[in-house]
């Protein structure tokens, strides 16, 4: 999974929350595989950003999750979940603790 | 690709990297072993050139797929399918039955789109590799044809055939070949769940 800020994207360049979503609502990567009709593997390569997706394979995994494909993937280091949808950081760091 | 490799009913693990590269490198000992018997017994017999590319055959089927149903790499074309496949229901001929029991099952033969743009860049290496070795040919006799002595021969017929036999073996196992050796080790289907 590369849905931190600090993790590299993989060879695709591209950064995904595919694993968060996948945990969040408790499928395997067999079961997503089987409905986006890949193999299992491909999902593996997928969440570790070794894979940049066609589009048809994007947008599905849109649908499948219902959202839009650039809450998904994205060229920039994404957010966590959390911190995209309430805006604030719930945990301040050392610095602006000091600070 | 698949994670096993079956020969005889043997059934060997090859999820590692390291397996199948060890693999491919035995498996082109082997042929390069023949080719070489092949090339310095009679290389424009044609019953041992046509044994030798029956090697080929055999090697491409049973262990690198690609171009046949079984091996490791699944079926290049969507095409290549078995007769039957082992999901349909059972034929009512005994003869049948046996070749449907020995077929594969459809979600064997699966290629996805990961998969086929991997067998698309696996292709387009086998073809560099297959132009740059025939420009290296050609260089050489080039090189051989002026000499230093300007001494002046053309190409043997048993040479020509001895390289094109050689050629046909990289054009119908190459592919494979970098398939094999380039993908990543493969997890367990229940890996990340």
């Amino acid at each position: 999974m590369n849905d931190t800020p600090d993790k590299a994207p993989g060879e695709s360049g591209l950064y995904n929350r595919i694993a968060v979503l996948r945990a969040e609502r408790g499928i395997s990567r067999q079961q997503l595989a089987d409905a986006m009709d890949v193999n299992y593997q491909t999902i593996g390569f997928l969440e570790r950003g070794d894979y940049s997706p066609s589009l048809k394979l994007a947008l599905g995994l849109g649908e499948y999750f219902g959202l839009p494909v650039e809450a998904i993937f994205s060229t920039r280091p994404l957010r966590a979940l959390s911190e995209q949808v309430y805006g604030t950081r719930s945990v301040p760091t050392n610095r602006e603790e000091a600070g | 690709m698949r994670r096993e490799l079956t020969i005889g009913g043997f059934r060997l693990d090859m999820s590692s990297r390291r397996r199948r590269r060890t693999l491919v490198v035995l498996v082109y000992l082997f042929l390069s072993g023949t080719l070489a018997c092949v090339g310095l017994w009679a290389p424009s017999n044609l019953a041992n050139c046509s044994l030798f590319l029956f090697a080929v055959f055999l090697a491409n089927r049973f262990v690198f797929g690609g171009r046949s149903t079984r091996g490791l790499v699944q079926p290049f074309s969507p095409d290549l399918r078995p007769i039957w496949f082992k999901d349909d229901p059972p034929p009512s001929s005994a003869i049948d039955r046996w070749f449907w029991r020995r077929s594969p099952s459809r979600k064997d033969l699966q290629t996805d789109e990961r998969d086929e743009r991997r067998r698309d860049r696996a292709h387009y290496l086998a073809y560099r590799v297959l132009a740059f070795l025939t420009m290296l040919v050609w260089l050489l006799f080039a090189i051989v044809r002026k000499g230093p002595q300007g001494s002046s021969f053309g190409i043997s017929f048993d040479f020509a055939l001895f390289a094109s036999v050689a050629a046909a073996m990289l054009a119908m196992t190459l592919p494979q070949a970098i398939l094999l050796w380039t993908e990543p080790d493969m997890e367990a289907e229940a890996a990340g769940d």
